[in-house]
């Protein structure tokens, strides 16, 4: 008991005890079934992006790639999924921390985060029913808003976004803004900061770890965004709501595994690096202070 | 405090907004059959009160469709499994990943929270090929094991163990436990809740799974319920809002059982 109180210094001793290198070993059912499912599926689809689509594959080269960045449609489905993202994301996250503002000052309004995060847990496919109805051409929704027909199905799977992830958005933004030491926001008051800047120059810097974790989770939901564009539309969507999924799903009946798996390549890489950019745009903050 | 009233009031709309969709939903289970039918078909707008209230969609469903119960149960009893191995995996990597602090363990970290971004279909075709070379196409096996672990589950755990005190797994070395104890005794009542949200999460990704089936099944009577769902939108509309009521009912009750011990453990800490 002694000797541990001692060592409590975190050395190695300390850290052999408490933290044997041996427990990593229960990593592995983890790391075992991340490789099963993920990293050797991964594997096989970049390999295959680079052999030819037949019976007996041979090396291709960029083949895979030419072919589809000559495809109209790839681009057609990459901007739109892109566009969807961009747009679902920037908004969640501006509503986010605007309803997570209006909790956190109106305190006793905070256990409705509850109802905020129940969509979090309701599966598209039980719901999609309702929603085929609700966004219909007979619907009270139609009859209030008489949208055009593309850019109203667009709007419903968008306002279908912001149900479903508005309350994860909001709830990481009212526990950052709870973690931000009061003071500084009333030293900031006191040397005479407005709203704005309190916003910009305070808030925002301090919130960018939670802002970062709401990414990953947004982005996460916003590549499966197929789902309910499937459940509503099925799997010929309007133009504008044409995805990259759809396009990987229709070569995939089509049985053209080479295409397919230049495409998803490609996709994930886009996703991938747009991530690394925000990543560092926001890293540069922690040097900074540094 | 007058001030508050409008953005209160406005606030409380908003937040029942979020769960509109689910009572509108129990209100189209809860008219009769061939009205629910033109609604589900689009051919009527959605009743936003229940004016003929009647229980003949439930009694249908009953009585008339084993098939859909016995997918119902099949599929309840594989999520719930899914679900628990995810949990316990997920707990023991996190705590691992949280804790050790080494290049290798730094490394899975990113990889793993770059994989939540990627899409599911990138992985989902080669596991298809692989199935199709095992003969395992039309399983239950190959449809839900890719479930059973979810990048997403370990990252979440991990943030989670970041903010476990060392002096509690001191402690249980002192008492000379190994890790199985560790798991039990520690890591376990401090994840509880999270391992509660957890567990609902990957079971709600199980039962309302689509892109697997549209890739791993090829086969449509090995579908799972919520493929059947989205089936029976042209074959049985008339039972639709009844049968999707039905699905969201094992989810509804575990959410309200994690409120309610909310609440309950928040009112015993005051």
């Amino acid at each position: 008991m002694k000797r541990i109180a001692q060592a409590h210094g975190k050395n190695s001793k300390y850290n052999a005890l408490v933290f044997p290198a041996k427990d990593m070993i229960w990593l592995l059912p983890g790391v075992a079934m991340y490789c099963l499912c993920y990293a050797v599926p991964y594997l096989i689809s970049f390999l295959s992006s680079f052999l030819s689509n037949s019976d007996r594959p041979e090396f291709a080269g960029l083949e895979n790639y030419r072919a589809l960045f000559s495809d109209g449609f790839y681009w057609l489905s990459l901007k739109n999924t892109l566009l969807f993202l961009f747009a679902a994301i920037g908004t969640t996250l501006i509503l986010g921390i605007l309803i997570a503002h209006i909790l956190f000052s109106l305190r006793y309004l905070q256990p409705l985060i509850v109802l905020l995060l129940i969509p979090v847990f309701l599966p598209s496919s039980s719901l999609a029913a309702l929603w085929r109805a609700m966004m219909g051409s007979n619907s009270q929704l139609v009859w209030l808003l008489h949208p055009r027909d593309a850019s109203w199905k667009y709007l419903s799977l968008f306002l279908l976004f912001l149900w479903k992830n508005l309350g994860v958005a909001t709830s990481l933004m009212l526990v950052g803004l709870h973690g931000i030491d009061p003071s500084i926001l009333s030293a900031g008051e006191l040397d005479g900061a407005s709203g704005r800047q309190l916003l910009c120059r305070i808030e925002l810097p301090l919130l960018r770890h939670v802002i970062m974790f709401a990414i990953i989770y947004l982005l996460m939901n916003g590549v499966r965004i197929f789902r309910e564009s499937y459940l509503l539309y099925g799997g010929y969507p309007p133009t504008n709501l044409f995805f990259v999924q759809h396009y990987i799903n229709g070569y995939f009946t089509r049985l053209d595994y080479s295409l397919l798996s230049s495409a998803a390549v490609v996709f994930s890489h886009v996703v991938l690096i747009l991530f690394c950019i925000i990543w560092s745009i926001l890293r540069k903050g922690d040097c900074d202070e540094k | 405090m007058k001030k508050h009233i409008i953005p209160s009031l406005l606030m409380i709309l908003f937040s029942i907004l979020f769960i509109a969709p689910v009572i509108l939903l129990f209100v189209q289970a809860s008219i009769p059959a061939d009205k629910a039918a033109l609604v589900a078909q689009g051919a009527s707008p959605l009743k936003l009160w229940p004016s003929s209230f009647s229980l003949e969609q439930f009694s249908t469903l009953f009585t008339e469709h084993e098939d859909f119960w016995e997918r119902f149960g099949h599929d309840l009893i594989w999520c719930v499994a899914i679900s628990l191995i995810q949990v316990f995996v997920s707990i023991a990597s996190g705590y691992i990943l949280a804790k050790y602090k080494n290049r290798l363990i730094s490394f899975i970290t990113i990889i793993f929270t770059l994989t939540m971004m990627i899409p599911m279909q990138i992985f989902l075709i080669p596991t298809y090929r692989m199935a199709q070379g095992l003969g395992l196409v039309n399983r239950s096996l190959i449809l839900y094991l890719p479930l059973a672990f979810t990048p997403l589950g370990a990252i979440l755990m991990r943030q989670i163990n970041l903010r476990m005190p060392d002096e509690r797994i001191e402690y249980l070395r002192l008492e000379g436990g190994g890790f199985p104890q560790l798991l039990f005794y520690v890591l376990i009542p401090h994840c509880k809740l999270p391992a509660a949200v957890l567990f609902l999460l990957s079971f709600v990704e199980c039962w309302g799974t689509v892109e697997q089936p549209l890739i791993l099944l090829t086969n449509k009577t090995a579908y799972p319920i919520s493929m059947l769902l989205y089936d029976m939108r042209i074959s049985q509309p008339q039972i639709l809002y009844a049968a999707s009521t039905v699905t969201l009912i094992p989810i509804l009750v575990f959410l309200l059982l994690l409120i309610l011990r909310r609440g309950v453990e928040k009112a015993m800490k005051k």
